[in-house]
């Protein structure tokens, strides 16, 4: 090939450079110009350059310093119709024109030199692939040359120009925006850095707009602040902030990262700048729950990394203090009242969660400072402190003090679950509502058990004393305890009581018409409730005591009509939790009393001796009960509250059930009466009940031990549940595992898990890593 | 004076009539349920054999499928057999 | 206890009660048991009046998981194995409470009963077992 193209090197050659040019020469003139060409001469320009290239050695270098030759000076005429303009914004548009005219050639002019790409390019070709029009080196060539013969000489002054139409722009002027559009679009074009096409645009137009945005508002903010105050500053700072980013998304190129890194500026000196001024006035807006206000600083800060923090602060200890507050002003009120206490907890909540929702939208942040706010309201113990434990075997284990806010809030379930004036008061939407308002305090609850406890025992008394207003409530009540997570084993037993006053309803019956052709009457005033011990009791105390006559004579008869129903099974009695109705009838008229079991048992002493005085040691041997719960009964005859006669009268006086002696006389009341509206009745009823005793004087002060026995077992077994699965934990792994398995139930204390861990490692159920202390491994 | 009963309410739980008190096998007390259960009474009965011998049922049901000849009752090694 | 599994609530019910009421001349070492609760070593003293009064011996009870459906491994260790008919010198006990006939009924206390019942019946120390594999 190359022979045959030396051999044809000849001076008359025409397809030589020097031969075809002046034909070629018009035609790029024109297409520079702008100016029409024919189809014709179009395709010649391709066909002209490829044969140059074909067949002049040298012809793609001599084709390209024509070029150059002539895109040249074109350049420096339309710079000469550039610079013949003085003023500013008549040279920026006079520039803009020709560089619009220009910058469209650059698209037509190159493609026929496309032969040129193959010929004289020295550096390696990229792939073909990759290589697209605007690579071509025509265009470069063209772009290249506008930069050093235009362009570098005036961008200065283009660029000063442009920003100072925005500067006017932001002062209200109006003026064409294409002229800065202009501008921007020949600093983006004219980048030749095939790596970077945008670093000519970046390095300087972008960087000057951008500084030129701040130098603005770094004057503008600060004297707006001063003159008029956060609040409308706040206004302003967001209005600017918006106008900035449409005006950035008009000027700035919208490929890369322009428009963000403007944005990034203006909240720098618009926010970030005053972000402590604004927030000072965060607590007074909380305070006057001024949410307009709020929603914009929050709108404002939250554009500020981490920005918020300090609000969420604010809020949380605006909750929290304004909630101990209002515990504190009404402690007298509601550490005696159940209802206003949840009351008062509730008020909060809807009050705190309205201003979350109004003024934050509802964010996360803010709903997880409330929740950390309201937790440590619902568990603060300055107003109220629950007693635990109280026994001696139990000293040893030191316990940090806890919020009685659980058994307030079992306090406030019992009355809107038992017959109470205030479930009578209510409808049934508002009492499932209510109900739902304790769910939800009881979600912040950190003792969780003692809920659970004091909600097994009402729930028990209510079942016992059939004083339930709702059974279908009580039942809907389990099951949503089971939905918001209390554990399953202790939903499972308050269900499986349900169960078992069913089966006694059903068992009821059939005894009933078993035995009242036998008995007679009797048979229909007997209930009997059969319980299953371990979904009800805590302790299997049995407490004698010796009953009326015709009681003791049923015992036998309900024992064994169960025996025949259930083989292999026997009753053990649980009198402290017996009761009943019964007539009493005196000189003065004939009552109702619904009474214990233990009441009864002690006044039937009297009825066939009624005007005896009886020493508490005979009544001692009469009623065969044990010493403290003879006290209490008999304590609950002689002073029960807020009745005006007493059924029992004694001598001498004490104060308290522990004062009686052996030689302490008691005797039936033969004036009782009751008392209503200052007239004595001769008929009524009334309940002496109080509250039902559910186990001993012993067994209770063994329950607050057994809560943190309960514990202790529970986190061990924690422990060893996580330990079994993981194998190997660290410390602080094993700590947060603990927390979140045991959350539904307490938070364990440090002190308590370490304890523990302590106790399992030295009974060999765990150990510690030998090369790191805090690595746990488990032993099988 | 005079007080008559108008009506009673008798609270009392069941527990299980054995000649033990506890189940020969795990050795827990029959008032609470096998090492298996977490909660006595109906869901952990209690079994009779026809020697008399009584077992928590899922204790002596293990014993009986862990022995392929014969079936004894542990205490007395007669056959187990259950009594109706 | 954290959560300890049916084999382990039985043994540690056995332990305590073994250690209220043992056996005349049992013990067991109740601090090395807590350690290893499958793992029991228990001391036994030759009963007065018989042929092995005044000797020392000692016990080792290893429990499976499956215990007390499965009966437990039960071996003479020590310096002193006692010498009679059904025990190897290994230590080995030929006993058949403690194969064929095991009961979930028997516990460490009876099983070592029977041990000192076998040894003191004994009329004659003699060992017509030799130590190849039975």
């Amino acid at each position: 090939m190359s022979q045959v193209k030396s051999s044809m090197l000849d001076k008359t050659n025409p397809l030589l450079f020097e031969n075809k040019w002046p034909n070629m020469r018009p035609i790029v003139l024109k297409l520079l110009q702008q100016e029409c060409v024919t189809q014709n001469e179009w395709h010649d320009l391709f066909f002209s350059v490829h044969s140059v290239c074909l067949w002049d050695e040298k012809g793609g270098t001599k084709v390209m310093e024509a070029l150059r030759k002539d895109i040249t000076d074109f350049i420096k005429q339309a710079q000469q119709r550039v610079l013949s303009h003085e003023d500013d914004q008549a040279l920026l548009k006079a520039y803009i024109l020709e560089w619009r005219k220009f910058f469209a050639q650059c698209d037509y002019l190159p493609t026929p030199f496309r032969q040129l790409e193959n010929t004289i390019r020295t550096t390696p070709l990229p792939t073909k692939k990759s290589m697209k029009d605007n690579d071509s080196i025509v265009r470069k060539l063209m772009l290249d040359t506008w930069n050093n013969s235009i362009f570098k000489d005036i961008k200065q002054r283009l660029q000063n120009c442009a920003m100072k139409l925005v500067y006017s722009e932001r002062n209200g002027e109006a003026f064409d925006s294409q002229l800065v559009i202009g501008v921007r679009e020949s600093y983006v074009n004219l980048c030749s850095n095939a790596e970077d096409k945008l670093l000519i645009y970046r390095e300087n137009f972008e960087k000057t707009y951008i500084e030129a945005t701040e130098s603005f508002y770094k004057t503008k903010a600060p004297e707006y602040l001063r003159l008029y105050g956060v609040e409308n500053y706040m206004k302003y700072a967001e209005i600017k902030l918006k106008e900035e980013e449409m005006r950035a998304q008009k000027y700035l190129e919208s490929c890369g990262n322009s428009v963000q890194c403007l944005i990034d500026c203006c909240v720098e000196v618009l926010v970030s700048a005053f972000k402590n001024t604004i927030l000072t006035e965060c607590p007074e807006m909380i305070q006057n729950n001024d949410t307009e206000k709020l929603q914009l600083m929050f709108r404002l800060i939250d554009r500020v990394q981490d920005g918020i923090e300090p609000m969420l602060m604010y809020l949380e200890e605006h909750i929290t203090h304004t909630g101990l507050a209002d515990m504190i002003a009404a402690a007298n009120i509601i550490t005696q009242d159940c209802e206003k206490y949840v009351e008062q907890l509730l008020m909060l909540f809807s009050r705190s969660s309205k201003l979350v929702k109004e003024a934050f939208s509802n964010d996360p942040r803010f709903l997880t400072a409330r929740d950390k706010a309201f937790k440590t309201v619902v568990n603060d113990i300055s107003v109220f402190k629950l007693e635990l434990p109280t026994t001696k075997q139990c000293a040893n284990i030191k316990y940090l003090p806890e919020s009685k806010c659980p058994e307030l809030l079992a306090n406030y379930c019992d009355m809107l679950l038992r017959k109470t004036p205030v479930s009578k008061r209510l409808t049934s939407d508002e009492i499932e509502s209510k109900l739902h308002d304790v769910l939800l305090v009881l979600k912040y609850v950190q003792n969780k058990d003692v809920f659970m406890r004091f909600h097994k025992a009402h729930l028990t008394r209510r079942l016992i004393l059939d004083s339930s207003a709702d059974s279908e409530k009580e039942e809907n009540m389990v099951e949503w305890l089971r939905e918001v997570g209390m554990p399953a084993d202790y939903v499972n037993k308050l269900a499986r009581m349900f169960q078992d006053i069913k089966v006694s309803e059903d068992l009821n019956q059939q005894f009933k018409e078993q035995y009242r052709n036998i008995k007679g009457n009797i048979a229909d005033t007997i209930n009997i409730k059969i319980l299953n011990a371990g979904a009800w009791a805590r302790s299997s105390e049995r407490v004698t005591v010796s009953l009326p006559l015709e009681l003791e004579d049923f015992i036998p008869e309900v024992e064994d009509f169960y025996k025949k129903k259930h083989n292999g099974r026997k009753l053990q009695w649980y009198h402290h939790m017996s009761n009943g109705t019964i007539t009493f009838s005196n000189n003065i008229g004939k009552f109702d009393l619904d009474v214990t079991t233990f009441q009864m048992a002690t006044l039937f002493a009297w009825n066939q001796r009624p005007s005896d005085k009886i020493s508490y040691e005979n009544l001692h041997l009469a009623t065969e009960l044990p010493d403290p719960e003879l006290r209490r009964t008999l304590w609950s005859l002689v002073a029960f509250p807020k009745i005006k006669k007493q059924i029992v009268l004694y001598e001498p006086e004490v104060q308290s059930p522990k004062e009686f002696n052996e030689n302490t006389i008691f005797w039936i009341n033969h004036n009782f009466g009751l008392i209503k509206n200052s007239k004595l009745q001769k008929r009524g009823r009334i309940n002496l009940i109080g509250r039902l005793q559910l186990s001993t004087e012993k067994s209770q002060e063994e329950d607050n031990d057994s809560i943190v026995q309960l514990r202790i077992l529970r986190v061990q077994e924690a422990i060893i549940k996580i330990l079994k699965m993981r194998k190997r934990i660290s410390n602080n792994q094993l700590q947060t595992e603990l927390i979140d398995i045991l959350k539904n139930m307490f938070l364990p204390s440090k002190k308590m898990i370490k304890e523990q861990i302590e106790w399992l490692i030295e009974h060999r159920y765990m150990k510690r890593d030998e090369d790191d202390i805090n690595l746990f491994l488990y032993i099988a | 004076m005079k007080v008559k009963i108008k009506s009673w309410v008798g609270v009392a739980t069941w527990r299980w009539v054995a000649n033990d008190d506890t189940c020969g096998i795990c050795r827990l007390a029959f008032e609470n349920c096998c090492p298996d259960c977490k909660l006595p009474g109906d869901d952990c009965p209690l079994v009779w054999g026809q020697c008399s011998h009584c077992y928590h049922m899922h204790c002596i049901m293990k014993w009986l499928n862990s022995q392929q000849v014969r079936q004894l009752c542990p205490m007395c090694r007669q056959e187990w057999k259950f009594k109706e | 206890m954290a959560s300890p599994s049916p084999s382990e609530r039985r043994l540690q019910k056995e332990l305590s009660s073994l250690m209220k009421d043992p056996p005349p001349g049992v013990s067991v070492d109740a601090n090395a048991v807590y350690q290893h609760l499958n793992l029991w070593n228990v001391h036994m003293k030759g009963a007065d009046g018989t042929l092995y009064q005044g000797e020392d011996f000692q016990l080792q009870f290893r429990f499976s998981s499956k215990y007390p459906f499965d009966s437990p491994e039960v071996t003479f260790v020590g310096d002193n194995i006692p010498i009679h008919p059904h025990v190897y010198s290994n230590g080995h006990i030929c006993l058949s409470i403690l194969t064929d006939d095991w009961s979930p009924a028997l516990s460490v206390q009876s099983v070592c009963l029977s041990i000192i019942s076998m040894l003191s019946s004994c009329k004659e120390k003699a060992s017509t077992l030799s130590i190849e594999k039975h």
